[in-house]
């Protein structure tokens, strides 16, 4: 807990309790105006994140926060906060475009979108009687998400629906959502233009519940096509730009005043809502983090 | 008290008082949205989920799961591919059924809606609380309006033999003719921000919305606490529709004590209007300056003292359901009970009345008396045309009587049988201490201080409720109202008819009076009834309501006949003054599509998104009437008169772009949130906004 807003910059800007990470995300793959993608897949800096795991299995990667965007290490016990968030989208694609960045938390990989039976995740070694893995951080579940992102090229426009355990052990399952028709790698199934049963870029919860703690199985209703992996994650900050070439720069005490709070060992990444392909289209950025 | 400055600010998110809510909701109107229009998006999928205002019924599309819904055999299956319920012909029909319970009042009659796909054999029965509605045997929209029954508090779906069967979807169940219900934070459709947090003062810091679809903008996101809703005002009748679920203990207008008492002349009656202050006889019904006398003679005896002629069936639709009438009198001498008697009547000049006694009158003193009208029959109520008083007794004196406003209710709010008229069924009288005497219940000292109860109440947890009741005969001891396990009246010890504002808790759905181990004494004449939540109940009837607006809605349930009438809404004000007047004519546009606020658009007479008000208003304790200046074709259509409190207004300029707001530094105003607020979207789109378009956006709060 921070006392005050000298103490906080006193802390951060003339103690060094600080760090500011530099962000070149350049995607490979393709996109589609509307859909939003995921950009912690896309290749530069931080590295690209390609969701290994086991099949279905509820996965955290081992130091996984080293990979996304670097934000200090652990500060325990002090708080750490997103201080300041710089974003260059270079062409009009990613201008305007909004952004949201996520605390990544957990996944499930290798998700078959072409099977229309129910499929199970594992969430629990039935043979060593051992959790496999929960949430890292956001335990409770309270505002965690979910997304479903493409791994592999798929064909769209089928529905499903996720069964998970919400943030009062209850288990609900999602409301259906259709997938969009973009096919290219990286890019959030479940989030859509207009349309029926379209959304984004989160799956929408059942009545009353505010987030996810783990995720018991997933329905494809028709084949769609492609492999995915669905993504357990807690927003974190919104942010955007708005023309190509400009800066957009928001300081989270001052622009946006809600200091959002970083834990340690948080995977930092982004999701994006472009307005065309971003293949080949560089992201430019500097997120800048403070602690006392 | 709120943020007391950056550093307190600072300290308190960093502390964890802090919540951020994604969201995301569809424009999912029936047609294309019309450029310039205002449109609410509670019923827009999405995260929260869609709601129809005023339905009692939860996950009424099955568009999650079955959740809440509960099926007793097999036959009853949830296909998840098309959110639907189908039962499948089967030998076990008898023991079939697909229920919810719901949070009704025994005895209320409610408009059932629900669509039939696939019907099979013998088709399928809704019913209410075991009262049966009309067999389905084909595909369609069906509405049934039906009386909550006394076998439960359930809507169930039922196959009346082995070969019925179909598939159930869009259900709702709604009081009908506008009884009010109050939204919180758990309301369906509701966006989360973060829970309860008093003592500490919650606000909004920043708002960020965008959209993806082209058609979509530019538009205006408007954020409201929407505090309530008059459900399904019907678009089927030019007749004023009086809202009286809001406050059945200040009613509706059955007259008013402005005109005079002059549909006859009556020898030795001399009737006029006052002033209350020239006269000397200030007080009476709130805000009125003048009031009806009737100057009475000494050689006058029985009969009919005066009357006036008043057109109840078109002007006050609903009064064939009324149960009391509250009448303002005041006489300058005492009166007996039974001395005088209110009549109303369907022939002119009450020439062939329905009468009923009043009790004793003190003299010289203005009071409210509540008469049973629910033994009239209804066919003596729908064409009321002339009211007035009638001397039972001659008092060999002369006396004036003055007359203020007449109001009328229907039912006991909430609550099932609150005059305990004959019995005291739907009550739970703790142990053998409470007894049902004689249209009360009476309650004798003992230390076992188990209560008397209504349990599984249509009321919405911390929200304020008027509770009403009459002490009597009491010789010891005390005894106190509470709703919902929340914080008890005060106790009361001195016979009288008590007016209680309380808050319901949050532990149950139980109106119980508690009493102490002594109190000896009975209780009667219960009626609880919802007041409008979060505008500062703590200061009726000076200032609450402040800044309550309202708008209504097509209503999502049903097909609207298009509205192309004038609207003529009626509502009390922030300072008790009632019927007060839209501060313009109201032309509505015609229209069919749900979401529309029918009442906004481009042109004359349209205002949008709330409805202006009388001048020097600023703000509405509760909707009183609304009527159309034409009546629809279309049967069973209407309209959701929601009350709300907008909280901030977010404009977006072009697809992609983010309309952000800071409502700390950039736009200084840090909007309160206030614990139990039911935050949704209007949105005014200046785009042709196709149905499915999706608004997304993030709303940050903090508390401290």
């Amino acid at each position: 807990m921070s006392n005050s807003l000298k103490s906080l910059i006193t802390d951060a800007y003339e103690n060094g309790k600080c760090h500011t990470s530099y962000i070149r995300k350049v995607s490979p793959i393709a996109s589609v105006a509307g859909y939003w993608v995921d950009l912690s897949m896309a290749t530069g800096t931080p590295t690209p994140n390609y969701y290994v795991g086991g099949e279905k299995e509820a996965t955290v990667p081992l130091n996984w926060y080293k990979k996304g965007i670097w934000h200090g290490g652990s500060v325990s016990p002090e708080n750490k906060i997103l201080h300041k968030l710089m974003l260059l989208g270079t062409t009009s694609v990613f201008a305007p475009c909004p952004f949201l960045l996520c605390d990544y938390l957990m996944y499930y990989p290798l998700i078959d979108m072409d099977n229309t039976d129910t499929q199970q995740f594992v969430n629990y070694d039935a043979v060593d009687n051992l959790s496999i893995s929960t949430l890292p951080r956001y335990t409770d579940g309270v505002g965690v998400q979910a997304f479903l992102v493409a791994t592999n090229p798929y064909v769209g426009g089928a529905q499903f629906q996720i069964t998970y355990v919400n943030s009062n052990n209850q288990t609900h399952v999602s409301m259906i959502t259709t997938t969009n028709t973009s096919t290219y790698i990286g890019t959030i199934v479940n989030s859509n233009t207009a349309g029926i049963g379209k959304y984004g870029p989160f799956i929408p919860l059942a009545l009353g519940d505010i987030g996810i703690k783990k995720v018991i199985d997933i329905t494809f209703f028709q084949t769609n096509g492609g492999l995915a992996t669905l993504v357990l994650v807690k927003p974190i900050a919104s942010t955007m730009t708005k023309e190509a070439t400009s800066w957009a720069e928001f300081d989270f005490i001052k622009d946006k005043p809600s200091l959002p709070r970083i834990y340690d060992g948080a995977y930092l990444n982004l999701l994006a809502m472009p307005s065309g392909t971003i293949a080949t289209i560089p992201l430019l950025g500097e997120a800048t983090f403070i602690w006392d | 008290m709120g943020f007391t400055s950056i550093d307190n600010f600072i300290s308190e998110v960093t502390s964890g008082k802090f919540w951020r809510n994604d969201w995301i909701k569809l424009y999912n109107g029936s047609a294309t949205a019309t450029v310039g229009n205002w449109y609410d998006l509670s019923q827009g999928a999405g995260n929260p989920i869609q709601y129809l205002h005023g339905n009692l019924v939860t996950n009424y599309d099955f568009v999650t799961s079955m959740q809440p819904w509960i099926v007793t055999t097999a036959s009853w299956a949830y296909t998840p591919g098309t959110h639907l319920m189908t039962r499948t012909a089967n030998a076990d029909y008898a023991t079939s059924f697909l229920y919810q319970t719901l949070r009704m009042t025994r005895g209320q009659i409610y408009q059932v809606v629900y669509t039939i796909s696939g019907a099979a054999g013998t088709g399928l029965t809704v019913s209410l609380g075991g009262t049966a509605g009309t067999t389905r045997t084909t595909n369609a929209r069906f509405v049934d309006y039906l009386v909550c029954g006394s076998t439960d508090k359930n809507i169930t779906f039922s196959a009346p033999s082995a070969t019925g069967g179909g598939t159930i979807d869009l259900v709702s169940v709604k009081p009908i003719y506008g009884g009010f219900i109050p939204y919180n934070d758990l309301t369906e459709g509701a966006m989360w921000h973060g829970g309860d947090v008093t003592p500490d003062t919650k606000h909004m810091i920043n708002i960020g919305t965008f959209t993806n679809a082209a058609a979509g903008v530019p538009s205006i996101l408007e954020l409201v606490d929407v505090l309530g809703v008059y459900p399904h005002v019907r678009t089927d009748t030019l007749a004023v529709q009086t809202l009286y679920g809001s406050d059945a203990y200040s009613g509706n207008t059955l007259t008013n004590g402005e005109t005079p008492y002059n549909e006859q002349v009556v020898t030795n009656v001399t009737s006029s209007i006052v002033n209350k202050v020239t006269e000397g006889v200030t007080g009476g019904d709130t805000g009125h300056t003048v009031c009806a006398k009737l100057a009475i003679t000494n050689t006058f005896t029985t009969g009919i003292i005066a009357s006036k002629a008043v057109a109840l069936a078109t002007t006050s639709y609903n009064y064939v359901y009324a149960k009391y009438v509250y009448l303002w009198i005041r006489t300058n001498r005492a009166m007996n009970a039974g001395d005088l008697s209110f009549c109303t009547d369907e022939s002119a000049n009450l020439a062939s009345s329905q009468d009923v006694l009043l009790p004793a009158l003190s003299a010289n003193t203005w009071t409210k008396v509540r008469l049973d009208v629910s033994g009239l029959t209804t066919t003596d109520k729908d064409t009321v045309i002339s009211v007035g008083l009638k001397a039972v007794n001659d008092v060999d004196a002369t006396y004036n009587i003055y007359l203020d406003d007449i109001y009328w209710a229907n039912w006991d709010g909430v609550l099932y049988n609150g005059t305990f008229a004959g019995n005291a069924i739907g009550w739970t009288m703790g142990t053998s201490n409470w007894a049902y005497r004689t249209n009360d219940v009476e309650r004798t000292a003992n230390a076992d201080v188990s209560t008397l109860s209504q349990t599984l109440l249509p009321v919405t947890q911390k929200c304020p409720y008027r509770v009403t009741f009459t002490i009597a005969n009491r010789s010891a001891g005390t005894v106190n109202v509470s709703l919902g396990g929340g914080t008890a009246s005060a106790s009361r010890s001195v016979d009288g008819t008590y007016e209680e504002i309380i808050t319901c808790g949050t532990t149950n759905y139980t109106l119980a009076f508690t009493p102490d181990a002594t109190f000896n004494g009975r209780i009667s004449h219960v009626i609880c009834t919802p007041l409008i939540p979060r505008c500062d109940v703590d200061t009726l009837p000076t200032t609450y309501g402040g800044g309550v607006r309202m708008y209504y809605v097509l209503d999502g349930a049903l097909s609207n006949g298009a509205n192309a009438a004038t609207t003529i809404i009626k509502y009390t004000n922030q300072a008790g003054l009632d019927h007060r007047s839209s501060g313009a004519t109201i032309n509505n546009m015609a229209t069919d599509t749900t979401y529309h606020l029918p009442h906004s658009g481009v042109g004359a007479g349209k205002f949008g998104p709330f409805i202006p008000m009388q001048s020097n208003d600023y703000g509405i304790q509760k909707v009183d009437s609304l009527q159309f200046s034409t009546a629809q074709a279309t049967a069973d259509a209407g309209v959701d008169v929601v009350v709300c409190k907008p909280i901030v207004s977010v404009p977006i300029t072009t697809v992609y772009v983010a309309a952000e707001r800071d409502l700390m530094n950039q736009l200084p105003s840090l909007p309160r949130v206030r614990d139990g607020a039911y935050l949704m979207l209007l949105i005014h789109t200046g785009g042709a906004t196709i149905a499915g378009s999706a608004f997304m956006g993030y709303c940050d709060f903090a508390w401290s």
